[in-house]
């Protein structure tokens, strides 16, 4: 019997908690999470990539960059606001079977609409990872390759913000989902999410129970 | 006084059910309502055809289809723009709620042009299917906006409406499972999977004319089933019984047209088992020259050109490579997709589902390989006519889809067609059943306790749907 309750509990309360608490960023957005755009991407090297980035709101804290990389090798990392102050850096070193390069940094802050994302790799390193060059929203947006522009193209990456804590997840998950809805799903929402707990579990119980008591 | 009645309907078995049925309704709702609108597979041009249908009373095939549209979808267009939905559902099917907006009024439409050419929308391309499952929804169009509902509450009323599609589908998949083992618990165990797998849970919230097809395909299964094993007195009420559930089916979309055959086969068996061979002669010709004709009626126009392919358009040896490749990494990649495809949402799942599911998987193609390896020293012939009798709907409708795949991929260069778990599930008990019967094959193999399988994977597709319901799709559409 106790094992039972354990059980469910786990499954229905325990597990989505639990991988919910587990990080707190939110807000991804980016060229790479367009699945189509990943069909048709093209690899680059290069001494020196920047990149316009528009992150969706003020709690941006991550950045994440598709690589392959054929021999390990370092490079260095920057974030800019459009007037080119520099917001934050670091130096990465790269594995041979790195797949991407993620970034984690102190929430930015402010709204600047518009950051610039700059990666610097030593002469020695440039050939040894290769970045991914997707298609852009329109020919206006472009990316810098060591000097050149090339139009219609953007660095594959994607950004994330990240939330001040678990409690300011739940509260925006809870009203994000009452977004674009009608009055009585925004009403019936919670209840029917507790009756849904309850069916739950109690379905599972009882099959547990007819499987156990089976012969 | 007699309680045995009574005491049937309160039997363990029964009270299992019921809470089976109301957890799916509730379930059915819950992700109906979570799931932001139209971020499902194809939802916008399924709607769209229900729109026209309960505004215009008329399919949308005729010459001035396009100037109607473009008039009566300015409100949906607008809800389009607002919710940005031309941009989001092929990236994670994350919606912007950084500048969310509740001003619909306010917002211009997405142009026609856009509504009908964006490759996130392209509205018009279902205007070919049959209309029963458009029929059924408008119902709920027009219920909704007799209520003064507006466009985005009709939208959910009519994926709610879908629900009781899962129920039928369920309901008849116990009953299948139930005739192939005769064992109540494994029939639960099988609907209980069914009603547990995330990939199923996604497709029965959407707006999309598979749910009727899915549904009333399993009426036609389960029917199929009994003509099978029925004696000969039985055959002529459950061929019509039979048939009308293969009008809705066919009147849903096509692939319901695997059904023809399969139905030949169960008559060509039933008549041999029973000697009757001549009567049920007659009573194929009528039943499938009847359903011939309406599926081939139900097609669109163009039919026999369908099967026209060029095999000089194949730029020698490496496209040939290419496309038998590409069909060997697509089959991989439906075998999981099956079990956990969330429509656009992305599915870079975690390693451990994988590869559980994948260790399942494998170990059911052990258990059939098994099965059939002993057939010949066991000689279990009941079992292995039943096992053939859900392989049948399966190989038949595998014809048909690598048809389709080597049609797109030398025709069109399209080489994930079909590429999506949830285009099997007119055959969804049959898989689910195989795929146990495979595990408890090896289960008995291995003198483990056939109670301790069910227990492993009930709690693993309970887990995956907590998982899937709070961390995918909660996540990915809120988050």
């Amino acid at each position: 019997m106790k094992l039972f309750i354990a059980i469910i509990v786990i499954i229905v309360i325990i597990i989505p908690i639990f991988f919910l608490c587990n990080d707190l960023f939110y807000d991804q957005s980016g060229p790479w999470l367009d699945i189509w755009s990943q069909k048709v991407k093209i690899e680059t090297s290069a001494n020196l990539i920047e990149q316009k980035i528009t992150p969706l709101n003020n709690d941006f804290s991550m950045i994440t960059i598709p690589i392959r990389v054929i021999k390990k090798s370092s490079l260095e990392a920057s974030i800019l606001n459009n007037e080119g102050s520099l917001l934050a850096s670091q130096k990465f070193n790269i594995q041979t079977a790195q797949q991407k390069i993620e970034w984690e940094f102190a929430p930015l802050g402010g709204r600047p609409e518009i950051y610039i994302l700059r990666i610097r790799i030593s002469d020695d390193s440039a050939n040894n990872i290769k970045f991914f060059l997707v298609p852009a929203e329109s020919l206006e947006k472009q990316v810098l390759i060591n000097d050149q522009i090339v139009p219609g193209k953007t660095l594959a990456y994607f950004t994330e913000s990240k939330f001040g804590s678990f409690k300011e997840k739940l509260k925006a998950l809870y009203e994000r989902a009452k977004i674009y809805k009608p009055q009585f799903i925004q009403i019936m929402q919670l209840p029917f999410f507790i009756l849904y707990i309850i069916s739950f579990s109690l379905f599972i119980w009882s099959l547990l129970k007819i499987i156990i008591s089976d012969n | 006084m007699n309680f045995v009645f009574l005491k049937n309907i309160f039997s363990t078995q029964n009270k299992i059910i019921a809470l089976l049925l109301f957890f799916i309704l509730i379930k059915g709702i819950i992700w109906a309502w979570n799931i932001p609108l139209f971020t499902l597979s194809d939802e916008v041009t399924h709607f769209t055809y229900i729109h026209y249908l309960s505004e215009h009373k008329e399919l949308p095939r005729k010459t001035d289809t396009m100037i109607k549209l473009e008039k009566s979808t300015v409100e949906l267009r607008k809800v389009l723009k607002m919710i940005k939905i031309d941009k989001t559902p092929l990236s994670n099917a994350h919606l912007n709620f950084s500048n969310a907006t509740k001003d619909r009024n306010g917002s211009n439409p997405i142009s026609f042009n856009d509504f009908l050419n964006n490759s996130n929308l392209r509205a018009g391309w279902s205007f070919n299917y049959p209309p029963f499952y458009y029929a059924y929804a408008s119902i709920f169009y027009t219920i909704g906006k007799n209520l003064n509902f507006d466009i985005i509450a009709i939208a959910y009323l009519i994926r709610f409406s879908a629900v009781i599609f899962l129920i039928i589908t369920v309901v008849f998949s116990y009953k299948i499972a139930f005739i192939f083992s005769r064992d109540s618990l494994f029939a639960i165990i099988i609907c209980s999977i069914i009603s547990l797998m995330v990939s199923v849970s996604a497709v029965f919230s959407s707006i999309n004319n598979d749910v009727a097809l899915i549904a009333f395909g399993h009426i036609v299964l389960y029917l199929t089933t009994r003509i099978f094993y029925s004696t000969r007195q039985k055959i002529g009420r459950l061929t019509i019984f039979w048939f009308l559930a293969f009008i809705p089916a066919i009147y849903s979309k096509p692939q319901a047209i695997i059904f023809i055959p399969l139905l030949i086969g169960a008559l060509i068996y039933n008549g041999l088992k029973n000697k009757g061979l001549r009567i049920n002669a007659a009573i194929n010709i009528l039943f499938i020259a009847a359903a011939a004709l309406i599926a081939i009626l139900l097609l669109p126009i163009g039919f026999l050109d369908f099967f026209k392919i060029n095999l000089a358009s194949i730029n020698g040896m490496n496209e040939i490579t290419t496309i038998v490749k590409n069909d060997f990494l697509r089959r991989i990649n439906l075998v999981f997709d099956f079990f956990v495809q969330l429509g656009l949402f992305h599915s870079g799942h975690p390693i451990w589902i994988f590869s559980f599911l994948g260790t399942l998987i494998f170990l059911s193609l052990v258990g059939i390989i098994l099965f059939f390896f002993n057939f010949f020293k066991n000689n279990h012939l009941e079992k292995s006519r039943a096992l053939l009798l859900n392989a049948a709907p399966i190989i038949i409708l595998e014809i048909l889809y690598t048809f389709l795949y080597y049609r797109e991929a030398i025709i069109n260069k399209v080489y994930d067609f079909p590429g999506q778990g949830r285009y099997y599930f007119i055959v969804l008990a049959p898989l689910v059943i195989i795929f146990v019967y495979g595990l408890q094959y090896v289960s008995d193999y291995l003198k483990l306790p056939r109670r301790i399988l069910y227990f492993i994977l009930i709690l693993f597709f309970a887990l995956l749907n907590s998982y899937f319901f709070a961390n995918i799709i909660l996540s990915a559409a809120y988050l």
